[in-house]
């Protein structure tokens, strides 16, 4: 039983520590900050999504909030409707194709499960000014940039990953980032 | 077009006296439209919103219009209406008067509360009769480039520029609520309520697919006394079907009267498909029907059918194509028209 205990704390010190990295950077376009980028990295055995909050796209003073929304694949999205005048939330173009009908102030429409990956252009076929950009990524390791262009992609476990980047209007840059204990990664167009 | 627009909505929202604290906002909207119809009619038009959340989550919205109409010197059929404009033809008079002057529309401050699924809440200002579809959004007629003929200044029916300066309350639930108003009408356009006291009330249920709503509304005529005694009143129901396949239905029938010893009834049902594989293309459809009586010969009837799209292109632009074939007596230049236009719309925040 001694011998066991000493053989189990020494496996415990020599063992290679398992531990995950923050990456965290900026993403800038000539120069400028960027904010809404999304960037994520590639992540093939990545563990299943587990959705415990309700994430919602709200619709508002005639705009959708956020402007830009990041979610893993498979996660269900809410489009309340919080204004006085009627919307009809769409996406025909790419990525998950819907239409949620016209539905009046305070009604939940039915929530739409973002399943596969890519981009969804949401409108609102009501307000041409409203539009909002969904970007489901198959992989927990993704982060949208803040109005000063940060970005953090927090618990990657070390390893060589394909980074990806994408901004409203601009094209989806790919490249390769290696994780070590802590990285930066800045993404410029 | 656009960098007048730009500049405008910037100035606006950059010289707004409303401080914006947290969680308080503020959004500027930009619509610049120039059209050209067969009718031979020309026109240009411009609307600025501003709107937000203020104080103690109290919205607010205010809109100012300027639009202008331009017409050749062809003969009008059916014109000579009261409260109708000269130019002859009600193109282009969708949603705002077409008088080339500065109008205030819409300035209201709203705040409405949400307990257990239940709503209630307020309107105080200056805003849009509440009768069937009304509000502005509706009242852009997504891809058509004319208002119903239920709803055109001065043909004896409910004008889409009365304008109602007083308070409504909302109350229910969003399955089934009332909307009521009081107030006294302030019209901008042709047709000029008399001074007095309005009152409108409106049920709308929702169920999955389907809205109706059920309206009636009071006021004094838009016409002289002498020729319009008596108060006018109108009852309508109002539709609007949506189906997950991109097709939708939008109606409203009417029946009343624009003073006593006359009656007024009449029809519009919208057919709007926009399906997956259309791209950038809304396809339109209309069929209406207006019917008004009166002592001989003063009888009038009209209908028209429009078949038309509207299309979304890049940098903000929409474009509205119209085809129509109309007839009966209310005023117009042709029995049928092209009527296009095309809108630059810009967001501020």
């Amino acid at each position: 039983m001694q011998r066991l205990a000493i053989c189990a704390v020494l496996l415990g010190l020599t063992a290679t520590p398992v531990f995950s990295a923050e990456v965290s950077g900026t993403a800038q376009a000539s120069g400028k900050p960027v904010q809404n980028a999304v960037i994520w990295l590639d992540a093939q055995a990545a563990p299943p999504l587990v959705q415990s909050a309700s994430i919602v796209i709200d619709q508002r003073n005639l705009a959708f909030a956020p402007h830009v929304l990041a979610v893993r694949v498979g996660t269900s999205v809410d489009f309340p409707n919080n204004d006085r005048v009627f919307h009809n939330v769409f996406s025909f173009k790419d990525g998950k194709k819907f239409d949620l009908g016209m539905y009046p102030s305070g009604v939940k429409a039915k929530p739409v499960v973002f399943d596969k990956p890519g981009l969804s252009r949401i409108f609102c076929n009501i307000h041409p000014n409203m539009a909002a950009y969904v970007m489901a990524v198959d992989t927990p390791y993704y982060a949208l940039s803040d109005e000063r262009g940060a970005f953090t992609l927090s618990g990657v476990p070390p390893g060589t990953y394909t980074y990806h980047a994408w901004r409203p209007g601009g094209d989806t840059l790919t490249g390769t980032l290696t994780v070590g204990a802590n990285k930066t990664l800045e993404v410029l167009w | 077009m656009v960098r007048i627009a730009r500049a405008i909505a910037c100035a606006v929202v950059l010289a707004s006296p409303i401080c914006v604290l947290h969680g308080q906002t503020i959004s500027a909207e930009a619509d610049i439209t120039a059209g050209y119809s067969g009718e031979e009619v020309r026109a240009a038009a411009s609307q600025l919103r501003v709107f937000g959340d203020g104080p103690a989550k109290i919205r607010y919205f205010a809109e100012a219009s300027w639009a202008g109409r331009w017409a050749g010197d062809d003969e009008v059929i059916g014109g000579g209406l009261i409260g109708v404009d000269p130019i002859g033809t009600d193109v282009f008079g969708a949603a705002y008067p077409y008088r080339r002057r500065l109008q205030v529309m819409e300035a209201y401050a709203e705040r409405y509360f949400s307990a257990r699924g239940f709503m209630f809440g307020g309107r105080a200002g200056q805003f849009r009769t509440p009768f069937g579809i009304y509000t502005r959004s509706d009242y852009g007629y997504t891809g058509f480039v004319r208002a119903p003929l239920i709803r055109y200044d001065g043909y004896f029916a409910l004008s889409n520029n009365w304008l109602e300066q007083g308070a409504m309350i909302t109350a229910g639930l969003p399955q089934l609520f009332v909307e009521a108003s009081v107030g006294r009408p302030h019209d901008v356009g042709t047709a000029l309520r008399r001074s007095g006291t309005d009152g409108s009330i409106r049920v709308q249920g929702y169920h999955g697919p389907l809205i109706v709503g059920v309206s009636h509304s009071r006021s004094n005529p838009y016409m002289p006394i002498r020729f319009a005694p008596g108060r006018q009143a109108f009852t309508g129901v109002d539709v609007r079907f949506a189906s997950a396949s991109g097709i939708q239905l939008r109606g409203e029938a009417i029946k009343g009267r624009s003073f006593d010893g006359v009656s007024t009834t009449g029809w519009y049902l919208d057919g709007i498909v926009h399906r997956a594989g259309m791209g950038p293309f809304t396809a339109v459809v209309r069929g209406e029907s207006l019917g008004y009586t009166a002592p001989a010969p003063r009888d009038r009837t009209a209908s028209r059918f429009t078949l038309g799209t509207r299309v979304r292109l890049p940098g903000q632009i929409t474009a509205q194509v119209n085809y129509l074939r109309q007839n009966g007596d209310m005023p117009r230049i042709y029995d049928s028209s092209l009527d296009v236009s095309i809108t630059y719309s810009l967001r501020i925040r």
